[in-house]
């Protein structure tokens, strides 16, 4: 039995950073979708089951943080690891109270991105 | 008979008490237009009061008669007087002149309409009361010219009470208003025998008007009556024992009385004096009180406008730190991209450009998260949230993966030292992962700094990363073959400075505020952070050590 590749749901609104990820993604083994807004990202994530959301704090309409919520109480626990631009620990400490403590972020500045395929892989605890 | 007694002494105490209290806020109070108009109507409703008790007390008809007329110019001018009284009180003695003076014409007519037999035609026993009034035919204007004035004086009250804020004054008006219910209520029913033939039951309530305008008097300062009634005392003990000096009938009598007037009068001036001196402590008092309540309110306003203006400053600092890292992570992640290859492959030479932008980038996010942490530590923000478990390894991984390209260029090396296999391992040896309780990324940002730190000040050899377990503690080991630190410098390491030296600003830009952070957001880990070195040139070593935090 062959494993299907895992699926990356990408939730970012900067179309360069949305790019620089898909790309990035694209030479490993996962496979990506995305969306621009929260809106979209709340589609796909019903529609697609991602095993895992990388998903912008700062999005335009619904926020990160709000669609991390809305996807809870939909019953969605799929794995969320937050992008931001921001060291805003309000916002971040909202994010882990949704998902229980559970929540990773990553400045965007912060890492490299070979770095961010190797987050993705530990949070999967495929390594 | 009792009943009839009960009236008599009812209708003379209210006699006796309200000329008393009249003349008592007069004579030995401030001479306002306020206290004159008190004066005024506690003297008329004596009049009213000593008539009535001389109509029903009178054994002649004649007798009764002149007493009656007594009682009628009385209760005449009580109405006026008091609406008046009332006027000054509320103080809109200057705003409804023409009421004030359509209540003196209206008044002196009926006084003049009272001495004719259309007003009243005798006095006759009613009710076993000894005479009561016989009344004419126009007798009715006086009770609605009574109502009318009465009315109006309740509803300047009321809306004076209603709008007025402060406390005291509140109270007064409030007193003041009870006792013209019961004061007014109970003498209207004087009209009910002559009227309604009903028996006149509520002269007894008058009294209670005197004990409310006196109770509100001595307590809440109706007439500022505390220093009055201790002169009133003290004069009255001065007469009397000036007189009884007077009248001693010895040498030594007179010698001993006036020796007790003399120690009373120094007495009483202290006495005065203290009481002046409470009064105006109280005054004081209520004044710094209000001053407390008005600066209470200013300083709530103040906190309302900090917090708006703490909002702002938060948005903006999340506006500018999104500003500014935006592009960085843009910049920083298609020159990865480049160099990975993942547009295809590039010539060597524009491999080494590429790492030159990258460098430049790298310095550009470095400045601006120093500068970033730097204003969220200095608004207090710069709080870390340890989540136990934190690999660590991984994290000197990453920033060794940052940082490599620049100690390439810069030809040194940057090695970071695997940990110890794990023994128990099978077929291959995994790596025995070691965990801290941290905030990942704030960690991250502090050896960062350090290791940057190191590799700026190395120009020969290289920046080897160990980690050592010693105990509960996890040791961070950062060691350069750099240009060393002299031994001043080493204690005030991770203090804020800023590197200003001919030779730092060759080798290096950028905030030198990055140690200072490291130092800020490892301690906030329990953890400690220190520097050693065996002196100039000999390299410098840096140890960064955490409690251990595993899951």
């Amino acid at each position: 039995m062959v494993d299907e590749a895992k699926k990356i749901l990408i939730v970012e609104d900067d179309e360069a950073f949305r790019s620089i990820l898909e790309k990035t993604f694209e030479r490993t083994e996962f496979a990506t979708v995305s969306a621009e807004d929260g809106e979209t990202g709340m589609q796909k994530a019903k529609d697609e089951h991602p095993d895992l959301i990388l998903l912008d704090i700062q999005l335009p309409g619904i926020d990160g943080i709000e669609l991390a919520k809305k996807l809870k109480e939909a019953g969605l626990n799929i794995p969320i690891i937050f992008l931001t631009n921001l060291k805003d620990e309000k916002r971040i400490s909202d994010a882990m109270m949704i998902s229980g403590g559970d929540t990773e972020y990553i400045v965007k500045t912060d890492i490299r991105v070979e770095d961010i395929a190797d987050r993705v892989r530990k949070r999967l605890k495929l390594i | 008979m009792l009943s009839l007694t009960l009236f008599q002494v009812s209708t003379l105490m209210t006699a006796a008490i309200s000329l008393f209290l009249g003349l008592f806020v007069y004579l030995s109070g401030e001479k306002t237009k306020l206290n004159f108009s008190w004066l005024l109507t506690s003297i008329t409703i004596s009049a009213w009061a000593l008539g009535l008790f001389g109509v029903v007390f009178s054994t002649g008809q004649s007798n009764a008669w002149f007493w009656q007329h007594i009682l009628d110019i009385g209760g005449i001018c009580t109405p006026i007087l008091f609406f008046n009284f009332i006027l000054y009180l509320t103080k809109k003695e200057k705003s409804i002149i023409p009421l004030q003076v359509f209540s003196f014409i209206a008044g002196t007519a009926l006084l003049a309409l009272s001495f004719t037999d259309l007003f009243k035609i005798g006095v006759s026993p009613k009710f076993g009361i000894n005479f009561w009034i016989d009344p004419g035919k126009l007798y009715f204007l006086f009770p609605l010219f009574f109502i009318f004035f009465v009315l109006v004086a309740c509803f300047l009250l009321v809306r004076e009470y209603r709008i007025a804020t402060d406390k005291d004054f509140k109270r007064q008006l409030l007193y003041v208003l009870f006792a013209q219910i019961f004061g007014f209520g109970g003498a209207a029913t004087d009209f009910f025998p002559q009227l309604f033939n009903i028996y006149p039951f509520g002269n007894y309530l008058v009294i209670l008007y005197v004990i409310f305008i006196s109770y509100a008097a001595l307590k809440h300062h109706l007439f500022d009556t505390k220093v009055i009634a201790t002169e009133l005392l003290i004069f009255s003990i001065w007469a009397f024992l000036g007189i009884k000096t007077l009248l001693s009938t010895s040498t030594n009598e007179f010698i001993l009385n006036g020796v007790i007037l003399i120690a009373v009068v120094v007495a009483g001036i202290m006495l005065i004096r203290s009481v002046l001196r409470e009064v105006r402590q109280r005054k004081e008092i209520e004044k710094l009180a209000k001053e407390i309540e008005r600066a209470y309110d200013v300083e709530k306003k103040a906190n309302v406008e900090l917090e708006k203006l703490d909002k702002y400053k938060n948005d903006f600092m999340r506006q500018t730190q999104h500003d500014l890292r935006s592009p960085l992570a843009v910049l920083m992640g298609y020159s990865d991209l480049l160099m990975s290859g993942a547009y295809g492959k590039l010539p060597k030479k524009a491999k080494e450009i590429l790492v030159k932008m990258q460098d430049v980038v790298q310095g550009k996010i470095k400045d601006v998260n120093n500068f970033l942490d730097t204003e969220q530590f200095k608004m207090g923000k710069g709080v870390v949230m340890l989540k136990p478990g934190v690999e660590l390894f991984p994290i000197l991984e990453e920033i060794v993966n940052t940082l490599i390209s620049k100690a390439q260029v810069k030809g040194i090396f940057l090695n970071l030292k695997k940990p110890p296999a794990s023994a128990q391992g099978y077929g291959e040896a995994k790596e025995n992962p070691i965990f801290v309780s941290a905030d990942r990324e704030k960690i991250k940002a502090a050896l960062f700094n350090i290791t940057d730190n190191a590799l700026k000040y190395t120009e020969k050899g290289g920046v080897d990363i160990k980690v050592e377990t010693t105990g509960n503690n996890i040791r961070i080991i950062i060691a350069d073959t750099g240009i060393g630190l002299p031994p001043e410098k080493i204690k005030n390491m991770f203090e804020i400075q800023f590197d200003r030296t001919e030779k730092a600003k060759k080798m290096a830009t950028g905030f030198g505020v990055g140690l200072y952070l490291s130092g800020q957001i490892i301690k906030m880990h329990n953890g400690k952070v220190w520097a050693e070195s065996d002196g100039e040139g000999k390299g410098s070593t840096f140890f960064v050590e955490l409690p251990v935090g595993g899951e």
